[in-house]
């Protein structure tokens, strides 16, 4: 069989030059080791920008009041936007302007209150527990205002919450609330997380007089690419609120994402090119030294289209010995960031996603350039003219 | 100018149908150099016939461009009847793998290969199989009495033993031409005979054999074709 024998060719000659042999397969793999881990860790961040942005932040659409400040009935739209297809859940969240103070010293904050009780919040307890449903007299601080403010778990401290100018409200003093609270536990994960105050929702609605009253109700998704579609649909159906996707409700989180994106073609471009000229050069002084031989097979019959199948057979080996290799210790560094996460903190930690993609992509994308680089030196072998390389003195 | 080979039996499109390989007035240049100049050649099957001249007098080149490895700049070059000049390059290729063989002044083996793949090589390409391309290496290399160098790669024969691996490389499609350059030039007596007994073995098969010779005892073999300055000068049987 002819792919037997043009294999044989290319692998023995390949064996032939076993020093520019190892440094393309070097070449190679240091192409995909070095992009695994960067892909798997890029992916690490995009996961975590959605976990805690998303997932554990405000969700992927978010509804609003169309004109007034809040929902009368957030209770009842969070039912209806939970039956909408692809909606995993509706959280209803009131949100107030307010302050913490400790000693008479007061920084001010969001107050965010939801339903203990709601399958998904938007936050992360990283310390103490959560405020039990209905209870009035306990509070989640953000690990950040705890740390200004320099309180912590089981410490006693003043809230203050101002409700607005409502109906009732016959002053400026009498839209604040005054409490005493204890904090229950540090919160994070909401890029408000950390700077906020966490109560449960009916503390809140009894003070304000509005038992379902709502600022705001977070949609979460199964399908976080669907987000723009969803909100446009319940905007559609309800034009009187404000449905707004995450993508365009925060630009901090888009960013992020597209920059995440950059990075990474910017890094494969790279990568490409590390691999492509070394690749290239290598093959091309490879065939170059090689022109005898290449003559050879031409004068006892092999085709052009046969030398150049063997030469570009060449850089499938070497591509894909390389990319094995590289899979190999691509691996290896994964794992290593798996345990030593390039970035570290209470509520965002950057580990790599490891699965069959992680490898594949850079994989594939290395050994394609590798296959493209052998092109022109497999082309150059093809055109070797035997007569004038085999021409005697006779 | 040189004459035609003996033996003209033209067909009606004026082609010699007993001639395997002609070379009608053909010239070749490199550079500003004439190294052929109207060269007229003819070979029949079962002919054996003996280029001699001094170095540099285009011995090779004639070799070349009958082999098909080059394009002749003036004349033509006609293979079985059929003008090669419109051949394409796998034309040419599938002519030189199957049907000449040719015995270069230096071997010109693949170094990496042991002296058994070298031979075997243009009969794997050809017949596809690599266990009846070995069968028939092993037997060409036993008759050159070179089985005991069978793996050993082409790189570390002596000049002798690969000269004579050659000469197998070029039989082992049992071509229906064969063009050796020198073949014996690099040879002992005893290599040399065996040599001359393999390529005469093919000229009894049937084939044409054209041979590039320094050597006196080479050059009796057959019909003799001085050549001088790119020219043949005389074409005489012997």
């Amino acid at each position: 069989m002819t792919i037997g024998l043009l294999l044989h060719l290319a692998w023995t000659g390949l064996m032939q030059s076993r020093m520019i042999a190892v440094l393309l397969c070097a070449a190679v793999a240091g192409g995909v080791a070095f992009q695994i881990p960067n892909d798997a860790n890029l992916s690490g961040y995009e996961r975590e920008i959605v976990e805690k942005g998303i997932v554990v932040g405000n969700g992927d659409v978010r509804v609003r009041p169309g004109k007034t400040s809040r929902f009368d009935d957030g209770d009842a739209l969070a039912v209806t936007l939970a039956g909408y297809d692809g909606v995993v859940g509706a959280v209803p969240a009131l949100m107030l302007p307010g302050a913490l103070g400790k000693d008479g010293n007061f920084k001010g904050a969001l107050v965010i209150a939801v339903d203990s009780a709601a399958a998904r919040v938007p936050f992360l307890v990283v310390r103490g527990s959560a405020v039990p449903t209905g209870d009035h007299h306990s509070m989640l601080v953000g690990t950040s205002l705890a740390k200004r403010l320099g309180v912590g778990v089981g410490d006693e401290v003043q809230l203050r919450v101002v409700f607005g100018g409502g109906p009732a409200s016959i002053s400026a003093e009498d839209d604040v609330g005054r409490y005493t609270m204890t904090i229950r536990g540090l919160a994070a994960g909401s890029f408000l997380g950390p700077e906020s105050i966490i109560v449960d929702r009916s503390f809140l609605t009894s003070e304000l007089g509005a038992p379902h009253a709502a600022s705001m109700v977070i949609v979460h998704l199964a399908d976080h690419d669907a987000s723009r579609q969803v909100a446009a649909r319940i905007q559609r159906d309800h034009p009187d609120l404000s449905a707004v996707a995450w993508s365009d409700d925060s630009p901090f989180l888009s960013s992020a994402m597209h920059g995440s994106a950059a990075i990474g073609l910017v890094s494969r471009a790279m990568v490409w090119l590390a691999v492509l000229v070394p690749v290239w050069a290598l093959l091309y002084v490879h065939v170059l030294h090689g022109r005898r031989q290449i003559a050879v097979l031409g004068a006892i019959g092999l085709s052009r289209r046969e030398l150049f199948a063997i030469h570009l057979m060449q850089a499938a080996i070497v591509g894909a010995i390389g990319a094995a290799i590289g899979c190999a210790l691509g691996f290896a560094l994964v794992s290593y960031f798996a345990s030593h996460p390039i970035f570290h903190s209470t509520d965002f930690t950057i580990r790599p996603v490891v699965d069959a993609t992680t490898f594949a992509v850079p994989a594939v994308m290395v050994f394609v350039t590798t296959l493209l680089a052998g092109v022109f030196p497999a082309w150059r072998a093809a055109r070797v003219d035997p007569a004038r390389i085999l021409r005697g003195t006779t | 100018m040189a004459r035609r080979a003996r033996g003209p039996c033209a067909d009606p499109s004026g082609h010699d149908v007993t001639v395997v390989l002609h070379a009608e007035g053909v010239s070749r240049r490199i550079g500003d150099l004439a190294i052929l100049v109207d060269v007229t050649l003819a070979l029949e099957p079962g002919e054996r016939v003996s280029l001699v001249g001094p170095s540099g007098c285009g011995k090779t080149t004639l070799l070349m461009l009958l082999g098909l490895l080059d394009r002749p700049d003036g004349g033509r070059v006609t293979f079985d009847g059929t003008d090669v000049a419109s051949w394409s390059s796998s034309a040419r290729a599938r002519a030189r793998l199957g049907r000449i063989g040719f015995v270069f002044q230096t071997q010109n083996l693949l170094d990496h290969l042991s002296a058994r793949d070298n031979v075997a090589l243009p009969a794997w390409r050809a017949g596809g199989s690599r266990s009846a391309a070995l069968h028939s290496a092993d037997a060409l290399l036993e008759r050159m009495g070179l089985s005991a160098r069978a793996a050993t790669r082409a790189g570390r024969l002596s000049t002798g033993e690969a000269q004579r691996v050659a000469i197998a490389r070029a039989l082992v499609n049992k071509p229906v031409v064969v063009l050796a350059d020198e073949p014996t030039g690099s040879l002992d007596t005893a290599s040399a005979a065996l040599a001359l007994a393999a390529l005469a073995s093919v000229v009894a098969d049937g084939a044409a054999l054209l041979v590039a010779t320094h050597d006196p005892a080479v050059a009796a073999l057959g019909r003799l074709i001085p050549m001088r300055d790119g020219r043949i000068v005389d074409d005489t049987d012997r």
